[in-house]
């Protein structure tokens, strides 16, 4: 009987070649290239999330090209509707922010400070002046800050790219994904294939819930804070959605950002109560009916290494790896758990 | 003979109607899964299909894995081997197809299969499958449809087989 053991002939060495030299190469640009791996990383979720919408139009008789240029359009629509409409209106809350009268604020500073040093001279201890202290350390960061705005230039010229970058893999992420697996060695093709079926079946589901979910809580906040007449309704909700895709830490985030606003803007503490009940309340909605409805599946993470992956994520890429830290971890985890828990039922070992 | 070797009825090739055609169109035509699709439908089949190579001797998936689709072969030979024994259960020429049944389920595969010349195989997979329904459920439903028949088919040719060894068993005491 022929032995069944694997052989490798020539080719294939320059296949493996090609894969190991990709992925260094990858891993060059990450170091690089920060910036443009999250653009990276942020178009291809944003293509994945789209997928399906492009489906349903191919279901309907559209080719990939003209589904995906569509949804695009669709996509492009939305997006500079959305500028018309909140870049006026957060060029007007900045503007308005910038000519704040702060006396009141400065005011309820300096009784908190009073009293602190009331208790400090009761205790024996120097005291200490809050604001002065304060202002020191702003003096301090902000040149650091300043000198971060040739990232943020070049940050915006990789945006520039970003339309491009979504619309490609939009329409040719199938192809790419065959691609690359070509480039699999017969091995491990089949483990790869049944792998990457198994964690888009998990995270599919997961992450487009998110963002059904983001945009829900984002609705609402904006809602709640417009009735509470708060100042800066709308970019202080849009961040509490946005900020509702990172667990444990993003609504209580979302909340007390609203409270300071409202605090350091000379509203009344009640109004702040209101805000954190009205919170309160739109995440028992969150969770009690949008969550079940959106996410069939949750992947769970421990808070540890969401609080983690956030800070590596915000060193690392910036505000965009803020926003992608917790994805991000979620595609690693199915990935590491998947890989796993799918490899103990293949034999790989030859003959 | 073994029993194994003799109740083929499986793993056979008794669809194969030896295509001997050139283009991958011409051989997806012959194959039963894909009958009555038109040639728009084929070439979108064609395009979701994972063109592989294989060495002689070169394992394609093993008894007990999980299956995650079916395997056209486009040039060469394949064997299907039952494990731990490596009884050959059948040798596998051009135009023949295998693995179909996980295709419907991930069931672990039932025999090993091995390329026993230089093969040139078409993926057809499971994830490709159930995209093509969400993207084209005509063309999925047709497929599937396909797929059943087969299935059944198999069924009935490993029925009889069976019928013919208990005869001979009973003739043989």
């Amino acid at each position: 009987m022929r032995s069944i053991e694997s052989t490798s002939s020539a080719p294939r060495w320059g296949i493996r070649v090609i894969g190991v030299g990709s992925a260094a190469l990858i891993l060059i640009l990450a170091v690089l290239l920060p910036g443009l791996v999250a653009l990276l990383i942020l178009g291809a979720l944003i293509a994945y999330l789209l997928d399906p919408t492009v489906q349903r139009l191919e279901r309907r008789g559209f080719n990939r090209t003209a589904a995906a240029s569509m949804v695009f359009a669709g996509l492009s629509l939305l997006v500079i509707s959305a500028l018309i409409v909140l870049v006026p209106a957060a060029v007007t809350q900045f503007e308005e922010l910038l000519s704040m009268d702060v006396s009141r604020a400065t005011a309820t500073f300096e009784s908190v400070n009073l009293r602190i040093n009331g208790w400090i001279g009761k205790l024996g201890l120097e005291e200490v002046d809050l604001l002065e202290s304060l202002l020191s350390y702003l003096g301090e960061r902000i040149p650091s800050m300043i000198a971060v705005l040739p990232d943020a230039l070049s940050f915006i010229g990789n945006l520039a790219l970003f339309p491009f970058i979504v619309f490609f893999l939009l329409k040719d992420g199938r192809m790419l994904k065959k691609t690359m697996l070509l480039l699999i060695p017969n091995h491990y093709f089949e483990f790869t294939l049944g792998l990457l079926f198994k964690m888009d079946v998990q995270l599919g589901n997961y992450l487009r819930g998110q963002l059904v979910e983001a945009f829900v809580v984002g609705v609402l906040s904006i809602a709640a804070l417009w009735i509470l007449d708060v100042p800066y309704f709308l970019p202080v909700g849009i961040f509490a959605g946005a900020a509702n895709v990172v667990p444990y830490l993003g609504p209580s985030t979302g909340a007390i950002t609203a409270v300071i606003v409202v605090l350091v803007s000379g509203g009344s503490p009640a109004t702040a109560v209101l805000i954190v009940v009205l919170f309160i309340l739109i995440q028992l909605l969150d969770n009690g009916i949008v969550q079940p409805l959106v996410i069939s599946r949750k992947i769970k993470m421990h808070p540890l290494l969401i609080v983690v992956s956030v800070v590596a994520g915000g060193q690392l890429f910036g505000f965009l790896g803020l926003l992608l830290a917790v994805p991000v971890m979620a595609i690693l985890k199915v990935f590491v758990v998947e890989s796993i828990r799918y490899s103990r039922r293949y034999r790989f070992q030859p003959g | 003979m073994s029993e194994v070797t003799r109740m083929s009825g499986f793993w056979s090739n008794i669809f194969s109607r030896n295509p001997k055609k050139e283009s991958t169109l011409d051989l997806l035509e012959t194959i039963p899964v894909f009958e009555e699709l038109n040639s728009r439908e084929l070439r979108a089949v064609e395009r979701i299909l994972y063109r592989r190579t294989f060495s002689p001797g070169e394992i394609i998936f093993r008894q007990g894995d999980p299956g995650v689709g079916m395997y056209i072969l486009g040039e060469g030979e394949v064997e299907i081997r039952s494990e731990p024994d490596q009884t050959v259960l059948t040798t596998l020429g051009v135009g023949s197809f295998f693995g179909e049944v996980s295709l419907l389920n991930e069931v672990p595969r039932s025999a090993t299969a091995a390329a026993s010349t230089e093969c040139v195989l078409w993926g057809f997979f499971r994830p490709e499958l159930m995209d093509l329904i969400e993207r084209w459920p005509k063309l999925g439903v047709k497929i599937l449809l396909h797929l059943a028949q087969i299935a059944g088919k198999r069924l009935v040719a490993v029925d009889v087989e069976l019928r013919d060894m208990r005869t001979r068993d009973s003739e043989g005491r």
